[in-house]
């Protein structure tokens, strides 16, 4: 028996001893502590149900606000006092309840004992899609004419590309929208997503699961970017497709869009992701993890040398498409290697953060000056000649992961968008019971008298004032604290 | 920054066709505040701009009876025919309710400005429930409308005296609440059975998992649907008070302040029978044990109304005070409503049966309606401060003192029992008239004969008023002021329209389409 | 994870059936409302297994919406208790028959 199952028995078989005792016991005090223990074990269940969330809201709001008013109002009222006749005696009342208990017990547990205690097959969610439009570009020019400045990569989304003609290689926006529509699958339409922007993500939708073809036209005049890209979504993914370009310098305009479908955004929040492009040499390139050691770890196997480092990514093809890859958050010395496994650079302390995107361009080096959105974090390293490591976050382009299971922000999420009618509702709910209780509460009639009267007594005990409060009489045998005897 | 719903997406939730709800809900909130900077001397404007804000609300109603798009808040919402109908019932009943309660509140000394700000939050609570199209918003719209109702049915207390009437109204408030605690916590659960068994809450998703899982061989999955559903009938049960979930009914309808009865009456039957109705034939009516068979709950629908239908009827004889007449009288219309549902589950084999059951519902409500405003409207004229005076003896000699009122209350009793050119034999006709095409012949031959026996205890009602007494005696009906004598008109113009004019209504209610 | 989902499912169904009786049984108002309380707890840890089942967090939203109507509902009927005991020094329901007939 696994310690889970232990622990599931465990604490069931205390919710209902406490759910039992609440029933069965005299004292009302002991039945709200014998509940709060009851919600107490339910919020274990909770968190057993990968339900952190709802685990803590159970703890704050019902054993920590309704069931302090059930004392209150308990303690108020001195209803602990109260000689409560229930299921110690027998009358046909308690036969009867037993009764309906036992067949509604029955009538409830029917449908698992016949199915054999299995809960029906699950399809799974429906998959769920977003367009990045990122728009970087691999520019190459077809001659690189040496040491002339070239103007950076902007921040600015809007601009269009600027013409440094002599630049190596730089990153380029394209400022244009893009329509993306998918046909295939079940859809009985196509579905079409209109004016993306650029270096904009869309939020994620559903879509039913099955083969589709991506189609990917200019906005304003209908061009058509990219080949057909073909893309498969299953049950319970979630799947991003970024779309990166192609750049032709010199004809001043975007050849393509290269759509490249990842699933990143499911990784666990501790994980962060990084794209990379290999502009800088026609070598494979492969980026790994060093390890403690900081240095390349082989081995022969079979006459053949294997490495034993981690690989993040690999097979960072010269000029091919973005290659993604995630890796947890730490910090680690992370080179990259190529196909000779020699180290052609190496970034050393370097930081990866949970829950972001890095964008690795790996380009030649120019005059270039660093553009003001470069993330210094290159972590001081000296860089060779002729080469540049830049690690540009792309505004616009970190992105949360879709948020894990339970968790108070897929929740949050969720309770502004699909459920935002209900949580309206709730709110006026909230509101009739503030003005309900009020109204039920509010003293009527001696308004002003009781007041004046409260403040002169105000050194009387306690419990007086509360029985002139709600009218009722002061009885004289108020329980003694520590009498023992169970009242 | 956390990213909130855009305009677009707010856009594309679709709100103007949930306007008339979402427009009185701001207006309610605005009466609260307005009538708390309202000087004592102006205090009685809160009625006033009730209605006001209940009007405006209609009329928005009116604009938005067939729109284009019906779905709103993405799936949650939905504004087809049924919902404009119901919900100009719905603001109907409110409307007259405040009317009757603006003297009743002064003459019993519970007088606040709140009343009217609980009575149109329960009128939002109804209105949302009508149009719901998901397990979630059924159940928090039904809170919206119980919650209000449990402060009113206790809203006596008020009085700050310690009078026998107001300590029936604390037990009525108390009593309605513990109920309907226990009855939503029924509902819950069988909303959680459901969506244990589909995978969802919306309703339309509910019929697409519904019919794969009929359609398929898991059998655990079909009895988890079953369970289901009979919780959330039981939940649903309560509220409309059908047998055997009715035993609430007779002491909260005769402890609650008259007005609050007679809202109570009406517009939780509204708000239940619509939900249950919406829930039945959008999300269940597939359910099916086998290909060609009626719905699976059919039976047991079946059995709830027979048994409403006997045990409403016949308790009612036996009752002196009007209120607990007109309360057992209540549950017995529910048997007629709960007909209405028993004939959608035939839809399987006889299409077009769940249509002409819904639209039967629609004009028996209305009916229903505004022959129960205006019975507890004459109920309310009669009644002294107290509360006492609505035993049938009282109504002796009604036409002589006050003729009107006891013409209004003879043609409400019947419409009550079903008499031709009243509303209520149009409800009823209707009614009857989808449960026979269904082919439930044994359940419609039991409204009928139970409508036969309604007329015994209706019969004295009238024959109290018209034939017993002497010239002078009689009731003096000090509460028949002048909004309350507007009420009963307003009310018998109704009955009347419903029962004579049967072109325009069935022509308004051949709209609707549920499915 | 190796409890199946069903044990939970169990687990609720057994404590609703005990809140049910609790309703049915106890005499004093304030427990019969604790009772409905636990009932409305067992549907919430039906609702939470089962959207584990669905893997779908709707059931989480849900059971937050239930958690937030229990709150206003437990204002509104101890206010209703507290009116009620003012003028009667006594919650037992059996007491509440005014009305009979």
């Amino acid at each position: 028996m696994g310690v889970d199952v232990l622990l599931f028995l465990v604490v069931g078989a205390l919710a209902v001893g406490c759910a039992i005792g609440m029933l069965i016991s005299d004292n009302a005090v002991h039945s709200a502590l014998f509940l709060i223990a009851n919600f107490g074990c339910v919020a274990f269940m909770y968190l057993m149900l990968d339900a952190p969330f709802i685990a803590m809201v159970q703890i704050a709001v019902y054993a920590g606000a309704i069931m302090v008013l059930f004392l209150f109002v308990i303690m108020l009222l001195g209803a602990e006092q109260s000689h409560d006749t229930t299921t110690v005696t027998f009358r046909w009342l308690t036969g009867a309840a037993t009764i309906l208990g036992a067949s509604l017990l029955f009538a409830l547990g029917l449908p698992l004992v016949i199915g054999g205690f299995q809960l029906p097959e699950t399809a799974g969610r429906a998959p769920l899609l977003r367009v990045v439009n990122a728009g970087v570009s691999l520019v190459r020019t077809q001659e690189i004419a040496p040491a002339e400045p070239a103007a950076a990569a902007t921040a600015d989304p809007a601009a269009t590309a600027e013409a440094p003609a002599a630049a190596p290689a730089e990153v380029v926006r394209f400022s244009g929208e893009v329509q993306v529509t998918l046909t295939g699958g079940s859809l009985s339409e196509p579905l079409v997503l209109n004016n993306v922007p650029f270096g904009e993500a869309t939020d994620f939708f559903d879509v039913p699961a099955g083969d589709y073809t991506v189609q990917l036209l200019r906005q304003e005049d209908g061009q058509i970017m990219a080949a057909p890209y073909p893309l498969t979504l299953a049950a319970d993914s979630v799947t991003t497709l970024t779309l990166f370009g192609e750049y032709d310098f010199e004809a001043r305009k975007l050849l393509k869009l290269v759509p490249v479908a990842n699933s990143l955004a499911q990784v666990g929040n501790d994980e962060g992701r990084f794209i990379l492009f290999n502009a800088y040499t026609p070598q494979t390139l492969s980026f790994i993890d060093l390890g403690p050691d900081q240095a390349i770890n082989t081995t022969t196997r079979d006459g053949a040398t294997v490495l034993l480092d981690t690989v993040i990514a690999a097979d960072i093809a010269f000029e091919g498409a973005p290659v993604t890859g995630t890796y947890r958050e730490g910090t680690y010395s992370l080179a990259l290697i190529n196909s000779d496994l020699e180290i052609i650079h190496r970034l050393d302390n370097y930081t990866i953060t949970a829950d972001t995107e890095k964008t690795l361009l790996l380009m030649p080096d120019g005059e270039q000056p660093v553009p003001a959105d470069a993330d210094p974090d290159s972590g001081g390293i000296q860089f060779p000649a002729g080469f540049t490591f830049r690690s540009t976050v792309l505004p616009g382009l970190v992105f949360d992961t879709e948020p894990s299971f339970g968790s108070p922000l897929g929740i949050g999420r969720i309770l502004f968008t699909v459920y935002l009618l209900p949580v309206n509702l709730v709110g006026l709910l909230l509101l009739v019971a503030l003005v309900g209780v009020i109204v039920i509460s509010r003293p009527s009639g001696e308004k002003q008298e009781r007041r004046a009267n409260i403040r002169r007594r105000v050194s009387r005990p306690l419990v007086n004032v509360i029985a002139q409060q709600t009218g009722g009489e002061v009885t004289t045998e108020t329980p003694k604290l520590g009498s023992g005897d169970g009242s | 920054m956390f990213e909130t719903p855009t305009l677009d997406t707010l856009i594309g939730y679709n709100l103007n066709v949930a306007l008339p709800a979402i427009a009185l809900a701001l207006g309610t909130m605005i009466l609260l505040l307005v009538d708390l900077f309202l000087p004592d001397e102006r205090k009685h404007w809160t009625p006033i701009l009730a209605l006001a804000g209940l009007s405006a609300s209609f009329v928005m109603t009116l604009f938005n009876l067939n729109p284009a798009e019906t779905e709103a808040f993405g799936g949650m919402f939905v504004a087809d025919g049924f919902t404009g109908f119901l919900n100009m019932v719905v603001l109907a009943t409110a409307f007259l309710t405040v009317l009757l309660s603006t003297d009743y509140l002064r003459r019993t000394n519970t007088q606040h400005g709140e009343y009217y700000t609980l009575l149109l939050m329960s009128t939002t609570g109804t209105m949302f429930m009508i149009g719901a199209n998901d397990l979630v918003v059924i159940f928090v719209a039904l809170e919206l409308l119980s919650i209000p109702l449990y402060v009113l049915a206790a809203f006596r207390v008020t009085d700050g005296t310690r009078q026998a009437w107001v300590l029936r109204s604390e037990e009525s408030g108390i009593k309605y609440f513990i109920l309907g605690a226990f009855s939503s916590a029924f509902f819950v659960y069988g909303a959680a059975l459901l969506y244990g068994a589909t995978g969802t809450t919306n309703l339309e998703g509910i019929f697409a998992a519904v019919q794969a899982i009929v359609a398929g061989s898991d059998a655990s999955a079909k009895f988890l649907l079953l369970a289901g559903t009979a919780l959330a009938l039981v939940g649903l049960g309560f509220k409309v008070a059908v047998v055997p979930f009715h035993t609430w009914t007779p002491d909260v309808y005769e402890g609650a302040p008259t007005p609050v009865t007679a809202f109570m009456s009406v517009a939780a039957k509204i708000g239940g029978f619509a939900s249950l109705m919406r829930l039945m034939v959008v999300g269940l009516s597939v359910l099916t044990l086998a290909q060609g068979l009626p719905a699976a709950w059919q039976q047991v629908v079946q059995v709830i109304a027979a048994l409403t239908l006997i045990l409403g009827n016949l308790v009612a004889v036996a009752q002196t005070s009007v209120k607990r007449l007109l309360a057992y009288s209540s549950i017995a219309h529910a048997g007629y409503l709960m007909m209405a549902v028993a004939a959608v589950g035939s839809e399987a084999f006889v299409p077009g049966v769940a249509n002409a059951a819904a639209q039967g519902m629609l004009v028996y409500l209305l009916a229903y309606m505004f022959t129960n405003m205006g019975a507890f409207a004459v109920v309310t004229a009669l009644e002294k401060d107290d509360g006492t005076g609505v035993n049938l003896d009282d109504f002796i000699g009604l036409y002589n003192t006050r003729p009107g009122l006891a013409v209004a209350m003879g043609i409400f009793a019947l419409s009550l029992i079903g008499i031709p050119l009243t509303g209520g034999f149009m409800g009823k006709w209707l009614v009857f008239g989808a449960t026979v095409q269904a082919g439930l012949i044994p359940l419609a031959v039991i409204g009928v004969l139970t409508s036969v026996i309604s007329a015994f205890y209706y019969v004295r009602l009238i024959v109290n008023m018209f034939l017993l007494g002497d010239k002078d005696s009689g009731n003096a009906a000090v509460g028949g002021s002048l909004p309350v004598r507007a009420t009963v008109y307003a009310s018998l113009a109704g009955v009347l329209v419903v029962g004579i004019a049967v072109p325009l209504v069935t022509g308004l209610v051949n709209l609707v389409r549920l499915i | 994870m190796n409890v199946p989902v069903e044990a939970f499912v169990i687990l609720s169904m057994v404590l609703f059936t005990l809140g049910a009786m609790g309703v049915m049984l106890r005499k004093n108002a304030i427990l019969v409302f604790m009772s409905v309380e636990l009932m409305l707890n067992a549907a919430n840890l039906a609702l939470v297994a089962f959207a584990k089942q669905w893997n779908d967090i709707g059931g989480h939203t849900f059971v937050f919406f239930v958690m937030t109507v229990a709150a206003a509902e437990v204002a509104i009927g101890l206010a209703l208790i507290v009116a009620i005991f003012r003028h009667k020094q006594s919650i037992n329901i059996d007491d509440l028959h005014q009305m009979e007939g």
